[in-house]
């Protein structure tokens, strides 16, 4: 269905190829999974398949794809959309209308399907993923899992027999994902060929037929059909992949709360909000955060976790209730002086033309502000990069960077939310790193995470939010509780 | 599956947003402005949206009773230029008014889909229909996405205000345009793909799924709103 004789891609302005000497061949009906390390070259494979590039995404490439015995380089993208289809990482860049019925027939219309056909296909595409209860709903009333079964579904409108997926899993929480695996498994089982490039194992381990891992542009390891199930976890994780076994991670021993006699650093009293008189998001908010504390806030979509997150940091001002710090009560306005909040998006916390601009903004009273600003980039082995410019770091200089800010107004306190979406076994470890040097026995840190693998390695408490109530909150010392919750209550 | 309530076509509406405004520039008249917002209001009527219709009358309502009262106390009571400056801002409002009534009735009743293949048959250029269909499609996100940095700006200590604004133009502008060009980039990257793959670029005639063509309901509306609308503002 799929033939790859060694194929290779030099994105323009680039010396080293992006991928190269890649020929993998796929049959009829499989399910292969691309896996490794973030900037391996996955992505760039499937672009490849798919025509973006080099048509979007201009360069050199090399060797000759096979799709359905057609050759690649002899079509464009639109003959070549008839037979692959293609589902990106963000379903929301995905869509081109604002609800669901017309971005699912867009791409019919844009091949000039009649009307007739459009139907046949729609009633085709709702019945195979049982999605009428969507068709007349917006976007912005579905759930980020609902978008992605939607984004499927527009993709699955073309009648294409093939399937590229690129990181479907990276924006999804646990549901969303055991969602997306039935959806895969549906589709396998009438016969679509998929081939998905993720760095998320675990629920695609019963599904595959061939795992490929890559590592600098090329294919490196093959594994077919038993095999995976002996793959173990410390063998992928010596590649930097994440786990095939979800719920077999184990706990990090060093992240115990350490600190000898933990003092409370924040104290929440009561802390109820509501966006609209009716509704109350947040009821009776109580948590102690203490030192050493490394608390992984738990809850599903729209319980509300976020929202509690910005009053703790003062971006959201609570309806009742109080938050004191150091015994005394601590203002809305004064508490982003203690706090500092890491963004999903870190790109809109990046203000400064250089890493030095933007560790001096907002801290330019601060004695011997240059001193420190030097001292803090070499302890996060960000020095050699002073001068550049913050939006060329990878994603987790970012966050380090933004941490160093929050290091030279010595804050106690550090939020940290979905820090590790669509990162690798080896930068989910660096977050955690990140995590541990910031908290120490001194400091606290709240992490919003759906990630399980990333919790086990750097939480020692849970907290659940459920229904806008605190519904559990344990220290992290098995992991039976926090499996349990994750298969039950997320 | 779905079937819609036949509303006028989007072309219909764009027509009467040029006609509106035409005769809302070249004409000071308040019964060509009674009647242009007669047209958008019935607009709003074949939509269905009884309860909004009504609610848009009163502001409608409200702007006049603001506009005539302001004039009375000018005239009686204070005769100030702050109360000038108020009536202009009220005479402008009105004239905004029928716009905002259109521009509601396009988002409740249009889809996407629907705009482009009506913009196709109006022979535009492919680039013009994508330009106004992806801005039609993000200007939520924009709004999404500025929320989002004057957050980070509060957290990074950065002042949003009024008199910052005024006193560090540049520096301002600077803190809101690099985080959302940068996020721009992305988002055109990651949109551009999709679109290519979705057969935006296929070189053949585009059918729709929704019906997107002028019905009588539009040429009476068309004809009759320009008739009258010419015969207010010649003869009144």
């Amino acid at each position: 269905m799929i033939d790859l004789q060694n194929v290779g891609f030099c994105y323009e302005g680039k010396e080293r190829k992006s991928i190269k000497e890649n020929s993998i061949f796929i049959s009829k009906g499989e399910v292969v999974v691309i896996t490794g390390e973030s900037g391996c070259g996955k992505s760039t494979l499937l672009r490849c398949i798919n025509g973006l590039c080099p048509i979007l995404y201009e360069g050199i490439p090399e060797g000759e794809i096979f799709i359905s015995n057609k050759k690649r380089s002899e079509m464009n993208i639109g003959n070549i959309s008839q037979i692959v289809s293609t589902v990106f990482q963000n379903p929301e860049n995905q869509f081109f209308t604002l609800d669901v019925l017309s971005d699912m027939v867009f791409s019919c219309e844009n091949f000039g399907i009649e009307k007739e056909d459009i139907v046949r296909k729609l009633h085709y595409v709702v019945d195979l993923l049982q999605i009428e209860h969507f068709l007349n709903k917006k976007f912005s009333e579905l759930s980020g899992g609902e978008k992605q079964k939607i984004a499927l579904a527009s993709a699955l409108m073309l009648e294409t027999q093939i399937l590229l997926m690129d990181e479907p899993s990276a924006n999804l929480d646990y549901q969303s994902i055991q969602l997306l695996r039935e959806t895969i498994l549906k589709l396998k089982s009438i016969g679509y060929t998929i081939l998905i490039s993720e760095h998320r194992l675990y629920y695609l381990k019963d599904i595959c037929d061939k795992l490929f891992i890559m590592a600098d542009g090329s294919v490196k390891q093959r594994y077919y059909g038993e095999q995976l199930v002996s793959l173990g976890d410390r063998f992928l994780h010596e590649q930097g992949i994440r786990g095939i076994n979800l719920f077999q991670s184990d706990m990090d021993s060093n992240i115990h709360n350490k600190a000898h006699s933990p003092k409370i650093l924040l104290s929440l009293q009561n802390i109820s909000f509501a966006y609209d008189s009716e509704k109350k998001l947040l009821q009776n908010i109580n948590i102690d955060i203490r030192s050493g504390d490394r608390i992984a806030l738990l809850g599903k979509n729209g319980s509300g976790k976020s929202t509690l997150a910005k009053i703790i940091c003062g971006l959201r001002k609570e309806n009742n209730g109080q938050i004191v710090f150091c015994e005394k009560n601590l203002p809305t306005k004064n508490r982003n002086l203690n706090i500092s909040y890491v963004m999903q998006n870190v790109d809109f916390q990046i203000f400064g033309c250089s890493l030095y601009d933007d560790l001096l903004l907002g801290n330019e009273k601060v004695e011997q502000i240059d001193v420190k600003i030097k001292q803090i980039l070499a302890e996060f082995n960000l020095l050699n990069l002073i001068d550049e410019h913050p939006m060329t770091l990878s994603m987790g200089q970012k966050q380090r960077l933004i941490i160093a800010s929050s290091y030279i107004l010595e804050k106690t306190i550090s939020i940290f939310d979905e820090p590790t979406s669509g990162l690798d076994y080896r930068n989910m470890k660096s977050v955690c790193s990140l995590i541990n040097s910031f908290t120490g026995t001194k400091n606290a840190s709240i992490i919003i995470s759906h990630d399980y693998e990333f919790i086990m390695n750097s939480c020692n408490r849970v907290v659940l939010l459920e229904n806008g109530r605190i519904a559990e909150d344990f220290p992290l010392n098995n992991k039976e509780q926090l499996t349990k919750i994750f298969k039950e209550r997320l | 599956m779905i079937e819609k309530h036949k509303t006028l076509d989007f072309r219909t509406i764009l027509y009467l947003n040029i006609l509106l405004m035409l005769f809302l520039i070249f004409s000071g008249k308040q019964q060509v402005l009674m009647l242009s917002f007669l047209v958008a209001i019935l607009t709003m009527l074949d939509i269905r949206e009884f309860a909004l219709t009504a609610k848009l009358i009163v502001g409608f309502v409200l702007l006049f009773v603001a506009h005539y009262g302001l004039d009375a106390i000018y005239r009686t009571i204070w005769n100030s230029s702050f109360i000038l400056l108020l009536e202009i801002f009220i005479f402008l409002a009105q004239r905004i008014y029928p716009f905002i009534v259109l521009g509601i009735v396009l988002k409740r009743s249009k889809t996407l889909g629907e705009i482009t293949t009506a913009l196709n048959r109006l022979h535009l250029h492919k680039g013009i229909i994508l330009s106004l269909v992806v801005m039609i499609r993000y200007l939520p996100a924009i709004k999404d996405d500025f929320h989002v940095i004057t957050e980070a700006m509060r957290l990074k200590g950065i002042p949003i205000s009024f008199r910052y604004a005024i006193l560090h133009p540049i520096k301002t502008i600077e803190y809101f345009i690099v985080p959302m060009l940068f996020r721009s980039m992305k988002t055109t990257e990651e949109f551009s793909g999709a679109a290519l793959v979705k057969g935006y670029e296929f070189h053949g005639t585009r059918t729709s799924y929704f019906d997107v063509k002028m019905t009588y309901k539009d040429m009476a509306v068309i004809i009759i709103s320009t008739s009258l609308l010419t015969l207010c503002a010649i003869t009144i």
